[in-house]
């Protein structure tokens, strides 16, 4: 009989070593006692029904023992997740259970990963009722990602206690799957993209370039690989030669965000400015490229690491990428970093510094304007990002960079 | 979340069975009603959602109020304490039901209901039950399953908290769809194990070892018997009921062969020779007949005798001699002493093989002359006593009993209690004046040519040399004195007596329309007025009737079954086969004397209902015999038909090959010569016949094989898949069976399928077929798609159902239309 106890319970339970596969339960322990009660009170009073009871008790032991090996037997789980997550945004988990046996169906299965846990508020597990003989279920899980970074799931455990709970047994699978974890990623503040564009005034910026497809810029002799649909024609057969249109491009504003990484003590109030500071680049960069800037970045990942300013999904993604999986920098510096951000600009680039630290720009920088601070120190940066409530930035960081306080 | 509705119906429906099983066990239908009641009502207010469980505190005051209940009903009542139990936990089932909160309320109610079967279980041996028992304990595994279903499904969703689990759709419908199948797959995979199992364990597991080592729980059961009594008494006239209850079952064989014809069987239980009829002071003894020497309560007429009485304890499988002499024990066992030669059965012999339920009497059934006894379940111990031949326990029966008893079928006893004149006299002076008159008529006791037989019947007859042939008191305590003896009028009066009351009373079990006046004899009613009654008034008559001529006789009680008693090989002894007859003692012996008239007794003709109760008895005996009694015995029996078979077969097989060796090696023999030679000849033409039939068999698989393979291709090629690898050819040929029998279906009507279309496209340019049809193409079409292109399988089930839907859709298109 199966015991309500939470404990005993398909999911509330933590993996066990490879070689503990199988285990009685309090309800398999009890009917166990019951069985042999049973076996004595036929001994004892001869009855032929209680024999027959008896053996029915064995019986039913041996079917719990057998069917619960066929359950888990011959049962394929694919995992479907997505490429990436955000971190404070739940995301769903795909299971994909086909039995492949013909005969047994498989019932009451829990699934919980082992492997490439630690980016989650609680391990990744789900609960398959009933996949008949052939047939394929899908039970979805909805994980919320904790920590940015990446993460690789592997080895995960089918557990049963079906058919009666007596017994419970383990299988450990292995499916190799990988997911980036990508920072929180806020609400940013209209104004603060305004600021932003503040290189786009000035007249280099308004000049056209081609390269592009906005308006007509001038003719040149067609090359291969050029666009077929920008043959000039009539000027082409006028010529003798195949000539083909230039168009000007369009030069939207240019943001380099540069992420000042560096943690000069591994205090958990550090930690959670340093992930603040790393949410905060990548929300502004997330939300600077669907307001159409272009946007690069300068980091520390392991040798500074610059990304050009460019545009796109694709960009969004290997920025955010980027930042998901910045490791621990404890020595390299703000100075360098922003040197290293130079060869990147351009007249009409606004560069970003985001820092978890206090700092103040020098004297110079400021009276140009060229460069914009947020720090996530300064309480005032708040006001331009909403970061969901439930976010606690000092366990936002990956699992490997946990603080030492 | 999940659709696990198949587990309340299944609840109530084991809950239903479990109660029914103990109500039947207990046969207790007033709790069977009230519990199916609760039982039906709680699901009918569950189903509409009208159900509100009972608070705690409600909860708790009925169940101490039910066990209050149950314990005083335990004490004034009667009845064993499993049973008691039993009923306990009926109640704590329904309260349960009615305070069903959470898995663990289900929990518990799943376990009280087998536990109400297994205590239902210990106390009856019925088939009902056992059939009832059956069916629960499927479902009940059944019911487990879906109850694990429900709580590991709970604790899932507990666990999981708020990241709640979501289901696709697909997935949902398979539940919906084949949740129910699964479980019912894997209750009768596990019904089977457990079945097997527990026959298993059942014939094989050593009886005996270890019995009572636990002590025995059990009360004494004071079970009664309605219709056989070894007391008969007149004191109130009433209409009887027949009851059809099952006493006993008897196998009877006759000198070790079974009896097969069926004959009139008399199962001789007591004897009763001494009527109390109005003289007796006690008015509560009154017309009651009784063993003047053992009867406690009434007078005696003359104390019980030395030697008459044989006791002992007979064990299980033990034959014991019942008339066996006591002997004086030897002060010293002495191996030179030459030991008395063990007794001899007579040729002619009849053994009866008893299974008797309780009676609540201690009597012991046999037929006439019983020899010996065997008790097989138990150690009984018994008493004999050889004046009247009849063998009773010294406790009444509460327990079924299995004995065997040979006998001779001869009232042959030694009459060891020949009355003296004074106790003659005595005896007619008790006896009604009016039933002394009745007797003494010419028309009633006979006459001849020198007047009635009773005025030449001296009722004092006493004993001499030569009368006492039927026996003689020897050494019976009456040594010295005068005693009466049997006359050689006596076994003609008899016959006179038995003739008159057949033929001049009839018979009834209804005496509602007599009125007694007070003070008179019963008996004296029955032969003056009423001129009716039953075999009681019957048998008493004429024994008072002889008694007072001076004869000695006495009535006899037990069973009297006839060829429809018979079922099955066995005599089934029912309540309704009681029976009272008379036992005369003649200078020829004891005689048997039957006078009860068939005058006015129903016919006996078995209605079909009383055929069908008559298999069920025999089944459910049957059952007792081969289930509830099997022990160790049987399980030695069973073994060694076992290893009979065993031993035979192979010394079959050994005969076979020694044949088949001496057929084709034996030839050098001369001996042999001839027996090889016919042997020879047939068994070349068996193993040619048998290569043949082989071969043939062989060449129709091959040519079936190779046929299906063509038939195969051909379908494939038909259905556009002939460019695929051969194995995957085949695999979706056998899949896709059902497009190609659409093609060949729309193909009669003159539908073709163009090749340059896709199957899709063909399928849609067919919009000028009736909608239903048009549907039915379309979805049989998506259906290729998935087993085509989506690695779809389909089972055999949904074969046979595209299969119908082809047939629907045949229908639909109506017939094809002529080529010609």
């Amino acid at each position: 009989m199966s015991s309500t106890q939470p404990n005993d319970s398909p999911l509330a339970f933590e993996p066990r070593k490879p070689g503990a596969r199988i285990d009685f339960s309090m309800g398999g322990l009890v009917y166990c006692a019951m069985m042999l009660f049973m076996g004595l009170a036929a001994i004892n009073t001869q009855a032929n029904l209680l024999f027959g009871v008896f053996g029915l008790m064995i019986g039913v032991l041996l079917l719990a023992w057998y069917v619960g090996r066929r359950v888990l037997r011959h049962l394929e789980v694919r995992r479907v997740i997505p490429p990436h997550a955000i971190v404070g945004t739940g995301i769903t988990f795909e299971y994909v259970f086909t039995n492949t046996k013909k005969f047994w169906p498989s019932l009451s299965v829990g699934l919980l990963e082992i492997d490439g846990v630690g980016g989650f508020e609680k391990r990744p597990r789900c609960y398959m009722l009933h996949a008949a003989a052939g047939m394929t279920a899908r039970v979805q899980s909805q994980v919320q990602p904790a920590r940015r970074g990446l993460y690789r799931l592997d080895h995960f455990e089918l557990t049963t206690s079906f058919p009666f709970g007596f017994v419970r047994r383990r299988r450990r699978q292995r499916l190799e799957d990988s997911l980036l974890i990508f920072p929180p990623i806020a609400q940013v503040d209209r104004k603060l993209l305004a600021m932003c564009r503040s290189a786009d005034d000035t007249g280099e910026s308004l000049r056209p370039s081609p390269g592009g497809s906005d308006e007509f810029y001038g003719i040149r002799r067609y090359r291969a690989g050029d666009n077929p649909r920008r043959i000039y024609w009539r000027r082409s057969a006028r010529t003798g030669v195949l000539l083909t249109k230039e168009m000007t491009r369009v030069a939207p504003p240019r943001l380099l965000i540069v992420v000042d990484t560096q943690l000069e003590h591994r205090t958990r109030q550090d930690h959670a400015l340093l992930e603040r500071a790393i949410a905060i680049a990548a929300s502004l960069s997330s939300a600077a490229l669907e307001d159409g800037l272009a946007v690069g970045v300068c980091v520390w990942n392991g040798k500074p690491v610059v990304l050009a300013p460019s545009r796109g999904k694709q960009q969004r993604e290997d920025i955010l990428s980027l930042l998901a999986q910045l490791p621990l920098n404890l020595d390299y510096q703000r100075q360098a970093l922003m040197e290293d951000s130079r060869p990147a600009l351009r007249p009409n680039t606004t560069t970003v510094l985001v820092t978890g630290s206090d700092v103040k720009l020098d004297f110079l920088e400021e009276a140009r304007g060229s460069v914009m601070l947020l720090s996530a120190a300064n309480r005032d940066v708040d006001r331009w990002f909403a970061f969901p409530a439930t976010i606690d930035f000092a366990k936002c960081g990956p699992a490997d960079q946990l603080p030492q306080d | 979340m999940h659709d696990l509705r198949q587990f309340k119906p299944a609840l109530y429906l084991l809950l239903l069975l479990g109660v029914s099983g103990y109500c039947i066990a207990a046969e207790t239908p007033g709790v069977w009603v009230g519990g199916c009641f609760f039982i039906l009502l709680h699901a009918w207010l569950s189903f509409r959602g009208r159900f509100k469980p009972m608070t705690r505190a409600l909860t708790n005051f009925v169940t101490l109020t039910l066990l209050a209940y149950v314990l005083y009903d335990a004490m004034v009542a009667v009845t064993t304490p499993v049973l008691v139990v039993g009923e306990f936990l009926v109640f704590l089932q329904l309260i349960k039901l009615w305070e069903l909160r959470s898995n663990r309320d289900y929990a518990q109610l799943l376990v009280l209901g087998l536990l109400l079967t297994v205590a239902a279980a210990i106390s009856t041996a019925s088939l009902g039950f056992g059939i009832v028992w059956i069916i629960y304990l499927l479902l009940s595994l059944y019911c487990c399953l879906l109850f694990h279903l429900k709580t590991e499904s709970d604790a899932a969703i507990e666990a999981l908290g708020d990241s709640q689990p979501k289901f696709d759709p697909a997935t949902l419908e398979q539940d919906r769809r084949m949740l129910a199948r699964s479980v019912w797959r894997l209750s009768a995979a596990g019904s089977l194990v457990g079945l097997a199992l527990g026959v298993l364990v059942f014939l094989i597991f050593p009886r005996g070892n270890g019995s009572g080592f636990l002590g025995n729980f059990q009360m004494p059961v004071n079970q009664t018997l309605v219709g056989f009594s070894d007391k008969v008494s007149f004191q109130n006239i009433a209409r009887l009921q027949q009851s059809s209850d099952t006493v006993a079952w008897v196998s009877l064989t006759h000198n070790g062969q079974p009896v097969e014809q069926a004959q009139t069987l008399l199962l001789r239980g007591s004897t009763l020779d001494t009527y109390h009829g109005n003289s007796t002071p006690d008015k509560g003894s009154r017309y009651q007949w009784a063993r003047t020497d053992l009867d406690e309560g009434l007078p005696r007429i003359w104390p019980p005798i030395a030697g008459d009485e044989h006791s002992f304890a007979a064990r299980p499988h033990e034959l014991r001699w019942l008339d066996m002499a006591p002997r004086r024990p030897a002060t010293r066992p002495s191996l030179l002493q030459p030991q008395p030669p063990p007794p001899t059965l007579p040729a002619d012999t009849w053994e009866q093989h008893f299974t008797l339920k309780p009676t609540g009497t201690p009597v012991l059934f046999s037929m006439a002359g019983p020899l010996t006894i065997k008790a097989f379940n138990r150690q009984v111990r018994i008493r004999y006593l050889r004046s009247s031949q009849i063998i009773q326990t010294f406790d009444p029966i509460r327990e079924p009993v299995e004995y065997e008893v040979i006998a001779t079928n001869q009232v042959a006893g030694p009459n060891l209690r020949p009355p003296t004149l004074a106790q003659q006299t005595n005896r007619i002076s008790l006896i009604d004046p009016q039933i002394i008159a009745m007797a003494k008529r010419p028309q009633v006791s006979g006459s001849n040519q020198r007047g009635s037989l009773a005025s030449q019947r001296d009722p004092l007859h006493a004993a001499s040399a030569g009368a006492a042939t039927a026996g003689a008191a020897a050494g019976a305590g009456t040594a010295g004195a005068a005693t009466i003896a049997p006359d050689e009028l006596d076994e003609q009066i008899a016959t006179n007596i038995e003739q008159y009351l057949k033929t001049n009373y009839a018979y009834t079990l209804d005496l509602t329309d007599t009125r007694l006046v007070e003070g008179r004899d019963p008996l004296v009613a029955f032969l003056y007025d009423f001129k009716k009654g039953h075999c009681e008034y019957f048998a008493g008559a004429m024994t008072l009737m002889c008694q007072s001529l001076g004869l000695q006789a006495r009535m006899v009680v037990g069973f009297h079954c006839d060829a429809d008693s018979l079922v099955g090989g066995y005599y089934l002894v029912r309540q309704s086969n009681a029976h009272a007859w008379v036992e005369v003692l003649t200078t020829n012996g004891w005689k048997t004397f039957d006078p009860t008239s068939a005058i006015g007794a129903p016919p006996r003709k078995l209605s079909l209902w009383e055929n069908v109760r008559n298999l069920i008895n025999y089944l459910d005996f049957a059952y007792a015999k081969s289930v509830i009694a099997y022990d160790g015995e049987h399980q030695t029996n069973l073994r060694q038909r076992g290893s009979d078979w065993v031993t035979n077969a192979v010394i079959r097989i050994a005969a076979f090959i020694d044949a088949i060796r001496r057929a084709h090696f034996g030839r050098g023999d001369p001996r042999l010569a001839e027996e090889a030679g016919l042997a020879d000849r047939f068994w070349t033409i068996a193993i040619r016949s048998f290569v043949a039939l082989m071969a043939l068999c062989l060449t129709i698989a091959v040519g079936g094989y190779l046929w299906s393979r063509y038939q195969l291709r051909r379908r494939a090629a038909r259905i556009g898949i002939a460019s695929l690898p051969l194995d995957e050819q085949l695999r979706l040929a056998r899949q896709l069976g059902f497009y190609d029998d659409l093609l060949r279906l729309l193909a009669r009507h003159q539908i073709d399928f163009a090749r340059e279309q896709t199957p899709r496209e063909f399928s849609r340019s067919l919009l000028y077929l009736p909608a239903s049809a048009y549907s039915t193409v379309l979805r049989l079409t998506e259906l290729f798609y998935r087993v085509r292109y989506g690695k779809s399988e389909l089972t055999p089930g949904r074969h046979r159902h595209l299969a119908s839907a082809l047939a629907r859709l045949a229908e639909e298109l109506g017939p094809a239309p002529s080529t010609g």
